[in-house]
């Protein structure tokens, strides 16, 4: 009798079991497609936050702190170039310039990369804290140009991990507005900071369709443990 | 007469099936996943995303025809397991397909 009961509920155990991971993967499914549609959704700009409160050294960004305005301060202590980054103008159209960007040393061993603007062969030398605002982006994971030195090859802080022993936070800044400590306002040839989008289409409906696939698999799962039966059933 | 026009019908609904879930995974394995994972181009990826799109809605639609024509021909519970999975790897779909088709008109000869 013990045996009977062990044998009929183990298989039913296994399915209840598997079907569970399986409708947890749908849902992850789920939450990257409402990830991907939120991303691409426009979106009025929230006010602006401080950096630090919507991100952190050594994280990996969160969705939701993907594409807002931030305010932030510190030194600049590293000077980049990033070559051949795509730049929207006001009349839509997009041309590759060179970009000027710098570490920003946020104190507590804590750095991010800030893109001033469009590089100029006056080069701005900054001694005391700045104070910067502008949108945050993900990292960029195709390369623009060849490596070279003092060359951001893409908008990766990964490719300077550990410079100047400062923790990097992941993504970067587009500045839309520098100043002093005292407010007094820095000029720089500063480029538009449009909102990202998905640069891939199609994303949203891809995890859609894993959905599909993860909870069919579920019921599926369920249906085994009957299936002697139904396959009797049917036929019949 | 209705029992066997309706395995047919499963029958023929799976060859079908199986014959798209191969065509898309034979996309899906060797196009869309070596340009995903070995190349760092994004425009190529986003030319090919259509091959995981396709083939994912393909799929779902696939393991339902297999289940059903699993169900007709009373087909052993591992025997379903591999007709399910065959959907996800190139080739093995069009190898379930040929056993189902062969599998179907042994009894008529």
């Amino acid at each position: 009798m013990k045996n009977f009961s062990i044998k009929k509920i183990a298989p039913l155990l296994i399915a209840v079991i598997l079907a569970s991971a399986f409708v947890e993967l749908g849902l992850w499914q789920l939450h990257r497609a409402q990830d991907t549609q939120r991303m691409n959704a426009t979106k009025v700009d929230l006010p602006a936050v401080p950096l630090l409160s919507i991100a952190a050294p050594n994280q990996n960004l969160s969705p939701q702190s993907i594409n807002r305005i931030v305010k932030t301060s510190g030194r600049y202590v590293a000077t980049y170039s990033a070559p051949n980054q795509e730049v929207i103008l006001a009349d839509g159209k997009k041309v590759l310039q060179t970009l000027e960007v710098r570490l920003l040393n946020l104190g507590h061993k804590t750095g991010l990369l800030v893109v001033r603007g469009i590089e100029s062969t006056n080069t701005q030398d900054f001694v005391d804290s700045i104070r910067v605002t502008g949108r945050l982006y993900p990292r960029q994971s195709d390369n623009r140009a060849d490596p070279a030195n003092g060359l951001l090859t893409r908008l990766d802080p990964s490719l300077i991990a550990n410079a100047q022993g400062l923790s990097l936070i992941d993504g970067y800044i587009v500045a839309t507005q520098e100043s002093t400590e005292f407010g007094q306002s820095i000029t720089a040839d500063r480029v538009p900071a449009p909102p990202a989008k998905s640069t891939t289409p199609g994303f949203y409906w891809q995890h859609l369709s894993y959905v599909i696939i993860w909870w069919l698999m579920a019921l599926l799962v369920l249906v085994l443990p009957f299936y002697g039966r139904l396959k009797d059933r049917i036929s019949a | 007469m209705s029992t066997t026009s309706s395995t047919r019908g499963a029958m023929l609904r799976f060859s079908i099936m199986a014959k798209l879930a191969g065509v898309m995974s034979l996309l899906l394995w060797f196009v869309y996943l070596p340009i995903k994972h070995l190349t760092d181009n994004a425009s190529w990826h986003s030319g090919v995303i259509w091959i995981a799109l396709v083939h994912g809605f393909i799929y779902p639609v696939y393991v339902l025809a297999a289940f059903h024509y699993c169900l007709k021909m009373r087909k052993s519970l591992t025997t379903t397991i591999f007709y399910i999975l065959a959907g996800t790897l190139p080739v093995a779909s069009f190898i379930a397909d040929r056993r189902a088709i062969a599998e179907y008109r042994k009894p008529l000869d």
